[in-house]
C-alpha cells in the first residue's frame, strides 16, 4: 500500500475527480450537487485515507452511494436516484436514439429496487468489474454475482413489458442540493 | 471482462446521462480538500446556529466553505490548534465504555401517546421561561461512534458544545473535545493502547467559531424574523420536526430543535402533543440518564433502508424533564443480539441571556 500522504491523495483527486461527479450526475441530474457530492467523497476520504485500498475508485464509489443513501434519509423524501426522466435534459439526450435508449431503460429501471438498479449502474455506466461492484456494494463477489443475475433477469422483464404509448414523462423535480447531512454521516 | 458485463455496458451506454455531461475542474485543491478535511474531522452531532428546519439550505459540510453564496452564513474560526501526542491529555488516556440505557421494565413497554399528553398539559416554565436576553443560549454534550479501524475498533470523541444565538442569526459557537468513549471494552483496549503510544487520531483542540448575522437570500424562503424563537404553530412546528415522516424522523428534528433553540414552555408542550399523535413511540416511565438526571423515556424502532446492508433494527431513545417537558437526552442504539450504543446527545442547560460567552 502507498503511503497516505498528500501526494498519494493528490493523485487519487486529480485521477478520480470527475469519476466521482460523473457518479453524482447520473443519479442527482444536477451537476452542482454532484460536485458537492464529489467533494465529500475527497473529505472522507482523506479522513479515511489509512483504510483506502490501493485501487481506490470502488472504495470511492461505495463512500459516495453512502453518502447519498445518508442524504436520502435525513430527507425522506426523494428516491436515492433522480427519475430518469428527470435525466431527460437537452444537452444530455443528444440523439433521438439516446431519447429512446433513455426513455426505455428508464421505464424498465423504474420498477427495479434500488439495489438492483444500482449494481447494474455500476456495470453499465461506472464501468466495474463485477469484484469492483462488489466492493461498492459492500457484499461478496459471490453475492454481488447473484444479484446481478437477477438485476438482469427483472430487468429483461421489466423491458418486455408493454408501455403505454402516450406515458406522462413524470413532473420535473426540485434539484435538491446535498444538505450538510452532519448529523447522518457517519465516518 | 465477462459477456454479461460486456453487455451490460452496450444496453446502458447510450442512456448514460454523465456522458455528455459538462463537467468542470474541482473547485477546491486537494490541499483545501485536506484542510477542509482536517477541520470538519470532529464535525459531527454539533451544536449550530438555527437552521432553516423546514426547508433548510442544503450544502454538504465539507464544501460549505467553497459554495460561495450557498452557506447562509460566515464563519470565522479561531481554532487554538490541536493536540499532538506528546501533550496528549489525561482523559484520552482513561476514556470509559458505554452502553444503552437501562429502563425499569423493558418487557411490555404500552405505547406512550397517552403519557406524553399528560406530560403536555402538566409542565412548569422553567427560569429561562420568563428572563430576558438577546441570545438563546444551548449547552450540551455528544458522542457518536465515529473512528472505526477495519476490525471494527470504535472510537468517539466527547464533545462539549455551546452556542450563543442573537435574533438576527448571529452569535458564537464554542466546542471542545472533554472524552474518549467506546462502545465495548474491545474497542477501548485497542484505542487506549494505541493512545498512549502516540498512535491515535488527532484530539482538536478547543474550537470557536463567530456566526454573522443572517443575509436575506432572495433564492431562499422567507427567514424567521427572530432566530432564538421556534415557532408555535403546531402546523409549523410539526414541519419542522418532521412528523409527517413518522416518530423516528420526529425523534431526532426534537432533538435538533433543542439544539438550536431554548425551547419556550408552549413549544415544549407542542412539540410533546406531536409525538403523542405519531405511532411508534413506546413509554418507558421514569430513567436515570448518564449523568444522574431523572426523567421520562420513550423510545421508537425501526429497520433502515432496504438499500442498506446493515439489517440491524435501530432505537432511538429520548428523554424528557418530567417536571418541565425539556429534552434531556437523544439517544440512538443498534439492537444487535448485545445492543450497542451508536450515538447520545445531552442537553446540558439552556437560557436566555444579554452577555457572549
Amino acid at each position: 500500500m502507498n503511503e497516505r500522504d498528500r501526494s498519494w491523495f493528490d493523485e487519487i483527486y486529480n485521477g478520480h475527480y470527475l469519476d466521482i461527479v460523473r457518479y453524482g450526475v447520473r443519479r442527482l441530474a444536477e451537476v452542482d450537487a454532484a460536485a458537492d457530492l464529489a467533494q465529500e467523497v475527497f473529505v472522507v476520504a482523506w479522513r479515511r485515507r489509512e483504510q483506502v485500498p490501493d485501487n481506490s475508485l470502488p472504495w470511492l464509489y461505495g463512500v459516495a452511494r453512502r453518502l447519498l443513501a445518508n442524504h436520502r434519509r435525513a430527507q425522506r423524501r426523494a428516491p436515492l436516484t433522480q427519475p430518469f426522466t428527470d435525466l431527460l435534459r437537452p444537452a444530455q439526450a443528444d440523439h433521438p436514439q439516446s431519447v429512446a435508449a433513455l426513455a426505455d431503460l428508464a421505464a424498465a429501471l423504474v420498477q427495479l429496487s434500488d439495489i438492483d438498479q444500482e449494481i447494474l449502474r455500476l456495470i453499465g455506466w461506472e464501468q466495474l468489474t463485477l469484484g469492483e461492484a462488489a466492493t461498492v456494494l459492500g457484499c461478496s463477489h459471490t453475492a454481488a454475482k447473484v444479484r446481478l443475475h437477477r438485476a438482469r433477469r427483472r430487468l429483461a422483464a421489466a423491458m418486455s413489458t408493454p408501455r403505454p404509448l402516450t406515458a406522462t414523462p413524470a413532473p420535473a423535480r426540485p434539484v435538491a442540493r446535498l444538505t450538510n447531512g452532519a448529523h447522518d454521516v457517519q465516518y | 471482462m465477462s459477456s454479461t458485463e460486456q453487455q451490460i455496458r452496450d444496453l446502458f451506454g447510450r442512456a448514460d446521462p454523465g456522458r455528455l455531461a459538462s463537467l468542470a475542474a474541482p473547485r477546491m485543491t486537494s490541499a483545501q480538500v485536506i484542510a477542509d478535511a482536517d477541520a470538519v474531522t470532529t464535525r459531527t452531532h454539533r451544536f449550530m446556529t438555527p437552521p432553516e428546519l423546514g426547508r433548510r439550505k442544503l450544502v454538504l459540510a465539507g464544501a460549505a466553505t467553497v459554495v460561495g453564496g450557498a452557506a447562509a452564513f460566515v464563519l470565522t474560526r479561531r481554532s487554538t490548534g490541536a493536540r499532538t501526542a506528546a501533550n496528549t491529555p489525561a482523559w484520552a488516556l482513561a476514556g470509559t465504555v458505554v452502553v444503552p440505557m437501562a429502563f425499569q421494565d423493558d418487557t411490555d413497554p404500552p405505547p406512550a401517546a397517552d403519557r406524553l399528553r399528560a406530560l403536555a398539559a402538566s409542565i412548569t416554565d422553567t427560569p429561562y421561561d420568563k428572563r430576558p436576553g438577546r441570545y438563546a443560549y444551548r449547552h450540551g454534550k455528544s458522542w457518536s461512534a465515529g473512528t472505526l479501524t477495519d476490525e471494527g475498533h470504535t472510537l468517539g470523541f466527547v464533545e462539549e458544545e455551546q452556542a450563543w444565538t442573537a435574533p438576527d442569526g448571529s452569535g458564537r459557537t464554542r466546542r471542545k473535545t472533554v472524552g474518549a468513549e467506546y462502545p465495548d471494552e474491545a474497542s477501548r483496549r485497542y484505542w487506549q493502547t494505541r493512545i498512549a503510544r502516540g498512535q491515535g487520531p488527532t484530539i482538536p483542540n478547543e474550537d470557536v467559531q463567530d456566526v454573522a448575522a443572517h443575509q436575506p437570500d432572495p433564492n431562499t424562503p422567507p427567514q424567521p424574523a427572530d432566530w432564538t424563537r421556534p415557532p408555535t404553530d403546531p402546523t409549523q412546528l410539526a414541519g419542522l420536526l418532521r412528523a409527517e415522516y413518522g416518530a423516528r424522523d420526529a425523534a431526532k428534528w426534537t432533538m435538533e430543535l433543542y439544539r438550536s433553540y431554548a425551547v419556550p414552555r408552549r413549544v415544549r408542550a407542542g412539540v410533546l402533543t406531536i409525538l403523542a399523535g405519531l405511532p411508534g413511540f413506546l413509554w418507558h416511565g421514569q430513567v436515570t440518564d448518564r449523568i444522574g438526571r431523572r426523567g421520562v423515556a420513550v423510545t421508537v424502532r425501526a429497520r433502515p433502508p432496504q438499500d442498506n446492508t446493515d439489517r440491524n433494527p435501530y432505537e432511538d431513545t429520548l428523554i424528557f424533564d418530567e417536571r418541565t417537558g425539556e429534552l434531556l437526552g437523544y439517544e440512538t442504539t443498534v439492537l444487535t443480539a448485545t445492543p450497542t450504543l451508536k450515538s447520545y446527545i445531552q442537553i446540558l442547560d439552556a437560557d436566555r441571556t444579554d452577555r457572549l460567552g
